[in-house]
């Protein structure tokens, strides 16, 4: 073989290593989460993308003691080459806002196991509460966690749902023992299919979106399955629950009003997938209700104003313009005073828009942009919303006169 | 518009569509979809794969007589260099020849390996980004996804625990390297041909163990293609010295020889004659 085209071929051959190479570690992009901030009491809670969660005042934005670290050693190494380097400690990632019940925090990590870290002195101690399991770790979390009583119930993505009797975790924590995970597990039932979706309860009931697009119905007591409702696409978004109907969107671009009573679809949106403004992208998020409106949030970049009685779309808000081009509303919106907050981001861009609607005036208002997108659950609080952007950056804005704030999480021991 | 969005709206959009409706019609088995377009896309592709095939046989084919004259003018390299190229004038090859159909395939077979990756959707971060390259005008697309990742005894979103997988790739592309690597009497160049035709399948295995089993499954199919191309181009070529029972089987000829020189002069002499006419028609 020639010296020249030996060269050609070692030379094709690495250019063909390194695009595989570069391809596959930035396609399989590592689990950073996106969590929501949360509230105890005064103090504010965000859990960032680097494994610390923040204890802060929300008078003064003040940090209040050092951030809890949230993070798991591993072997190391390089990101897409595992069990390869020095030994390295990964932050673990958390996709949605903590859950809180009493004084406690309590949240699912991607590494399969569920936080409660407990409020000492206004803030988070240092070191979890309680963790579960303590021996092999659940499949990853990816919704939210939610207490109901004595019993915090989360779903991992292996289609599994986990009743967690914090009673007995928290008597176990005090009298500083580690308790056995068959002691603490009320039950678990596997639905067979990914759940990312956070679980809701209402009396004895646990509901929950699945991605083999059914919403089942639990009883909380045992986890057997009550009834299910089967939409055409996988459903990632909870529920709303409403005058004995549920309210939920799914990855079929379509809207659903299912009666608890009869099971029955009540109504869905839009009625036909032909109209003009019929949604283009999925329900990806949770929406929301105020005063007999739903806000159903898509992917499309527009926000659906659907009558909860009727089911007739009162208006789109579309968020697209000149310069805001293929927006998306990934994140929840919320109501702060009496202003609906949403928060709209370019997928591709990265960027984000956060707009204030005024529902009696049908007008919305641009609050703020920033050249850092958002996924993550916005948080009301005290007359402003708290958002976490794709940066890892935590801001607040109040929606009357849009004065935005950064907070700024740094200490000496970050 | 920039490079990135040029390359979604052109390839990877396309392609990730088209593997998701594919998936529907195949009773919603992402693994038999992966399998189902990887060989229509090296189907479609086969024109240029057959040019590279053909191209890299007859530098095979002139291996040996690369080797006499790497002897012969040893200490002359720019000597060595002219007598080569006027060998490879008088055979009517081109040295580069089996890389041009081979880079032009290649953002094909990037737009493959990405669209699998992106359908995969591992994590929540993977899965918002495929939203926004799904046809909005595809209803079936939206209702599709997430598809199912369970495929055979393994998950395609994780990497095989049973390290069968990752096995069978590095066994295969070992395969289709052997069928294309002749013995070389010179040992410097033995010693290289022997690295390269280790250091492609272990790298391979060794990424088929970090990424996730769908991309296993697609280098186990598209290295299958790839043999059973290289059968009906080249035979076994020198897979067969290695497993003997090969020889025994009938089909193309197993390694270059009075057969395949004869092609090479024959394929030289048909281009020298069709260059003579058109220079006549020119004329």
């Amino acid at each position: 073989m020639s010296r020249k085209l030996k060269y050609t071929l070692m030379i094709t051959i690495a250019v063909i290593l390194v695009a595989l190479g570069v391809m596959g570690c930035t396609s399989r992009v590592p689990a950073r989460g996106w969590a929501g901030v949360s509230a105890i009491n005064n103090t504010l809670i965000f859990t960032t993308m680097t494994g610390r969660i923040y204890s802060v005042n929300a008078a003064d934005n003040a940090i209040l003691g050092n951030p809890v670290k949230l993070e798991i050693t591993s072997s190391g190494g390089f990101s897409c080459i595992p069990s390869c380097g020095t030994p390295a400690a990964t932050p673990i990632a958390v996709y949605a806002s903590p859950a809180t019940g009493g004084d406690l925090a309590i949240f699912g990590g991607f590494d399969g196991r569920v936080y409660a870290y407990k409020m000492v002195n206004n803030q988070l101690g240092e070191k979890y509460y309680w963790r579960f399991p303590t021996g092999q770790s659940l499949a990853s979390i990816v919704g939210g966690v939610v207490v109901s009583g004595d019993t915090a119930f989360v779903a991992s993505i292996d289609g599994t749902i986990s009743a967690i009797d914090i009673a007995k975790e928290s008597e176990a924590a005090n009298s500083l023992s580690i308790p056995q995970d068959s002691t603490i597990l009320k039950w678990s039932v596997d639905l067979g299919n990914k759940l990312w979706a956070t679980p809701v309860v209402d009396g004895d009931t646990l509901y929950i979106g699945c991605f083999d697009k059914k919403m089942y119905a639990l009883n909380t007591a045992d986890g057997s399955v009550k009834w299910t409702f089967e939409a055409s696409g996988a459903i990632s978004s909870a529920p709303i629950i409403d005058n004995n109907t549920l309210y939920f969107g799914g990855y079929d671009r379509t809207f659903y009003a299912v009666s608890i009573a009869t099971h029955q679809v009540v109504w869905k949106f839009p009625a036909d997938a032909t109209t003009a403004d019929a949604p283009d992208n999925w329900f990806w998020s949770k929406a929301l209700l105020q005063n007999g409106v739903i806000y159903a949030p898509n992917l499309d970049g527009k926000v659906y104003a659907i009558d909860a009685a009727s089911g007739t779309l009162n208006r789109a808000y579309s968020f697209k313009s000149d310069t805001f081009t293929k927006p998306a509303v990934a994140a929840s919106p919320v109501l702060v005073g009496d202003k609906v907050v949403i928060g709209v981001t370019n997928l591709a861009k990265n960027t984000c828009k956060i707009f204030a609607l005024d529902a009696a005036a049908g007008a919305t208002r641009e609050l703020a942009s920033f050249t850092e997108g958002l996924n993550a659950q916005l948080f009301a609080f005290n007359g402003k919303a708290y958002l976490h952007t794709t940066k890892d950056n935590f801001y607040s804005i109040d929606p009357v006169n849009g004065a935005t704030l950064k907070i700024t999480l740094t200490t000496s021991t970050n | 518009m920039d490079l990135g969005a040029i390359w979604d709206v052109i390839i990877l959009n396309p392609m990730i569509n088209i593997l998701v409706v594919l998936s529907k019609v195949l009773f919603n088995n992402l693994g038999l979809t992966i399998i189902a377009l990887t060989i229509i896309i090296r189907g479609a592709t086969y024109p240029l794969n057959r040019k590279q095939l053909l191209a890299s046989k007859k530098m095979q084919e002139l291996q040996p007589k690369i080797a006499e004259l790497q002897k012969k003018y040893a200490k002359d390299r720019q000597k060595m260099a002219k007598e080569q190229m006027a060998l490879f004038k008088e055979a009517g090859v081109s040295p580069t020849g089996c890389l041009l159909p081979m880079l032009t395939q290649m953002p094909i077979w990037l737009a493959l390996y990405q669209s699998i990756v992106r359908v995969l959707a591992t994590g929540p971060e993977q899965l918002l980004t495929l939203s926004r390259h799904l046809y909005a005008s595809w209803p079936v697309v939206f209702d599709q996804i997430p598809l199912a990742s369970r495929f055979l005894w393994f998950d395609l979103g994780v990497f095989d625990p049973t390290y069968i997988l990752p096995l069978l790739v590095g066994a295969s592309m070992w395969i289709q390297q052997k069928m294309v690597t002749p013995p070389n009497p010179d040992p410097q160049q033995q010693a290289n041909s022997t690295m390269m035709l280790w250091m492609m399948p272990v790298m391979f295995t060794f990424f088929s163990l970090t990424f996730p089993s769908g991309l296993a499954l697609y280098w186990v199919t598209s290295n299958i293609i790839s043999i059973v191309m290289q059968y009906f181009v080249s035979g076994w070529g020198p897979l067969a010295d290695t497993f003997k029972f090969l020889k025994k089987k009938g089909g193309p000829p197993t390694t270059p020889g009075v057969v395949d020189t004869q092609i090479v002069k024959k394929d030289a002499q048909q281009t020298t004659e069709k260059r003579k006419q058109s220079w006549m028609f020119w004329k």
